[in-house]
């Protein structure tokens, strides 16, 4: 589904991808791991398409060059950012948004535009699986939402849109244990063998809750070691320094 | 375009003023017109008009006289507002047009021309007219006392409650040349009585307005005041609203302009009783080289009073935005909760918007707060929408009617808040599609 190869990216000439390989396909769920300032919200951002990084190399999403697409239409070929810092939009009610998103996704796909009472019910469905009350739904995207509430709506909104492939960035960062449980149950829920998961974390503890198939490190941009859960369990016990001596030995 | 006259304005005027004795109110034109002499048009040169250069005014003349029109030949459909329970008053190059109005007299209420209000309601007019809007205030204010020759008066007497809008269209139409208008136009609505107005201004030629408009809201009574400016081509526009509220009254304007050459909104309320409440609220997109210019003024006097003012701007192409919001809490206003805000969004780089809260506060027991703020759109709120499938064109779209959309929100007609809307969308394309 996703082939990354060789994928630098700098910003301001500051070069913070070094070089990332990856491959992940459908029915996977990827962590990737590291510490603060390795380059894992860049890494994010490249994929989904945020302008400003000068970006080389290649990712394949679907057999298309992905970075040669806006991000919209990356957003409309299915796939979707759960945001770090989700942004405020005042003035915007969320179902309003919601209504332009799944409509633009359609227009995209060659879809009618969906019916109201469907695109309601659709709306109820998945609101539950965050436990997002109605009271939310009508208020604007993120205006005043507690950072709980903020995680929960960028899952909600992945629910909506139903992408193959989501990229969670650090969206447990900051998450009390019961908001953390909301958002990882609404993710396992929506797994499924078609759609693939990129979990961005720093802490292991959502992986407790989400069973990733392959765990990276990513470390001074470059992905530097790969595993299973049990890589994440190891990281939680010594931290990263360890991997940091191991790279900096092999240089 | 405009023809250039070499003798100044007030020499022109001379003349007109020599045959003064025989005109109707000649004392009180004689007085304007030495008020006119003695301020002048004003120009960049004074504090208040910085930004703002009417000046070539002194080129045009105001004793032209407008073309007069086929009025059968004017269709207002266009401009209605669907929905709406309206009584319409037209003016059509400054001039009251009769045969497509609706003059309205009923025992209690009165929505007309001037001369004919002098007729029929004579005593409110004559209490209240000329009673607020000082000839010395200023030179435009001077010279639409010296020239003026009607105007429109809503009434409500004691108690009266409007169920139907008032909806008055200055109309200019049918020249190349730019006329000068001048209407003196007055609302009051007396003890516990209730009215909303809506004033279109409408350019279809050239022209410039140097309107003024009394209010008098009398004690418990709620008046509603829309002035509008959404089809206003290259207009050149003086208006100044002079509003004064008794005690519990409650005043709320909304001031939207999406066009105009240059265009000046004076805005003023002034409080003569304690609790009273003051809403004003602004909304302009300027495109071109537009320059509108909001100066507002809540004038605290009393105790227990409330004023909230917001105005947001969209400054495109070469637009010049101005904003001035003076608040004035006087030693006797204790207890005034006075509260300001102009935001403004700059779409490009050779737009600019000059924003200057003005509070000058005489009282110590007050709530009074202010922000002025000009930016960008936001780059991380468009990407989030351009994350979820919105293309560029329509995220900026969504977000800069989200901006706006605050002050369309205290739209209190249904009707006229979707008609805005609407017409928001056409102008935010009109403003994007230069990108």
């Amino acid at each position: 589904m996703l082939q990354i190869n060789n994928l630098k990216a700098s910003i301001a000439g500051k070069e913070i991808l070094k070089g990332i390989n990856l491959e992940v396909k459908p029915g996977e769920v990827h962590a990737i791991m590291g510490p603060n300032g390795s380059g894992k919200s860049t890494l994010s951002s490249v994929i989904a398409g945020k302008e400003g990084y000068e970006v080389s190399g290649e990712v394949l999403y679907k057999g298309k060059d992905l970075l040669e697409l806006a991000p919209e239409v990356r957003a409309w070929e299915g796939i979707f950012l759960a945001f770090q810092y989700p942004v405020e939009i005042p003035g915007v009610s969320i179902t309003n948004f919601m209504r332009t998103c799944i409509n633009e996704q359609r227009k995209y796909r060659e879809l009618p535009e969906m019916d109201a009472s469907s695109f309601l019910k659709m709306m109820r469905n998945k609101a539950e699986l965050v436990e997002m009350g109605e009271s939310l739904m009508k208020r604007s995207v993120n205006q005043g939402f507690s950072g709980g509430e903020k995680k929960r709506n960028e899952i909600f909104q992945l629910a909506m849109l139903e992408p193959s492939l989501a990229i969670l960035d650090e969206t447990d960062s900051g998450l009390d244990i019961d908001a953390l449980r909301i958002v990882a149950g609404g993710v396992n829920k929506l797994r499924n063998e078609d759609n693939a998961f990129l979990i961005i974390t720093h802490y292991q503890r959502l992986l407790d809750y989400i069973i990733p198939d392959f765990v990276h490190v990513l470390y001074n941009g470059q992905i530097v070691k790969s595993g299973t859960k049990e890589l994440a369990l190891e990281l939680e016990e010594k931290g990263y320094d360890w991997i940091k001596a191991e790279v900096n030995a092999g240089v | 375009m405009e023809k250039l006259l070499e003798n100044s304005l007030a020499d022109r005027l001379t003349t007109h003023i020599a045959h003064l004795a025989d005109a109707p109110h000649a004392a009180q034109r004689l007085e304007a017109a030495a008020a006119f002499s003695a301020l002048g048009v004003p120009n960049p040169s004074h504090e208040d008009w910085k930004y703002t250069d009417l000046s070539d005014v002194e080129k045009l003349d105001p004793l032209a006289g407008a073309p007069i029109i086929d009025l059968s030949t004017i269709d207002l459909s266009p401009y209605r507002i669907a929905g709406m329970d309206a009584v319409e008053l037209v003016f059509v190059n400054g001039r009251f047009a009769p045969a497509i109005s609706q003059e309205w007299h009923t025992g209690n209420q009165f929505a007309g021309s001037l001369s004919t209000a002098l007729m029929q309601i004579p005593e409110p007019v004559h209490a209240h007219a000329g009673q607020y809007a000082k000839l010395h205030d200023e030179g435009f204010t001077a010279l639409n006392t010296l020239l003026a020759h009607d105007g429109f008066v809503i009434y409500a007497a004691k108690n009266e409650i409007w169920d139907k809008t008032v909806v008055v269209y200055h109309l200019s139409i049918g020249t190349h040349e730019r006329s000068w208008t001048n209407t003196r136009n007055l609302i009051i609505a007396e003890a516990g009585s209730q009215l909303t107005v809506i004033e279109k201004y409408i350019s279809l030629s050239p022209v410039f307005d140097n309107d003024v408009l009394e209010i008098a809201v009398g004690a418990n009574a709620h008046v509603q005041h829309y002035k509008l400016q959404t089809r206003y081509g290259d207009a050149w526009h003086n208006g100044t609203t002079r509003v004064q509220q008794e005690r519990d009254s409650q005043y709320y304007n909304a001031t939207i302009t999406w066009s105009g050459g240059i265009v000046r909104n004076n805005l003023q309320a002034a409080h003569s009783g304690q609790n009273c409440e003051t809403n004003f609220y602004g909304l302009y997109l300027l495109d071109r080289d537009n320059l509108i210019d909001n100066h507002t003024l809540v004038d605290h006097a009393m105790p227990h009073c409330y004023s909230n003012e917001l105005y947001k701007g969209i400054i495109g192409g070469e637009g010049k935005g101005v904003f001035n919001g003076k608040i004035l809490v006087r030693p006797d206003a204790q207890k005034t909760n006075a509260y300001q805000s102009n935001a403004n969004i700059l779409l490009t780089d050779s737009g600019t918007i000059n924003t200057k809260p003005e509070l000058e506060i005489f009282a110590d027991d007050v709530k009074c707060s202010h922000g002025a703020t000009v930016g960008q759109l936001n780059q991380d709120e468009l990407f989030y929408l351009k994350a979820r499938g919105i293309a560029e064109d329509k995220a900026r779209t969504i977000l800069l009617t989200a901006f706006v959309g605050e002050v369309i929100e205290q739209v209190r007609i249904p009707a006229l808040r979707d008609d805005l809307l609407e017409q928001l969308m056409i102008e935010l394309h009109k403003l994007q599609i230069k990108f």
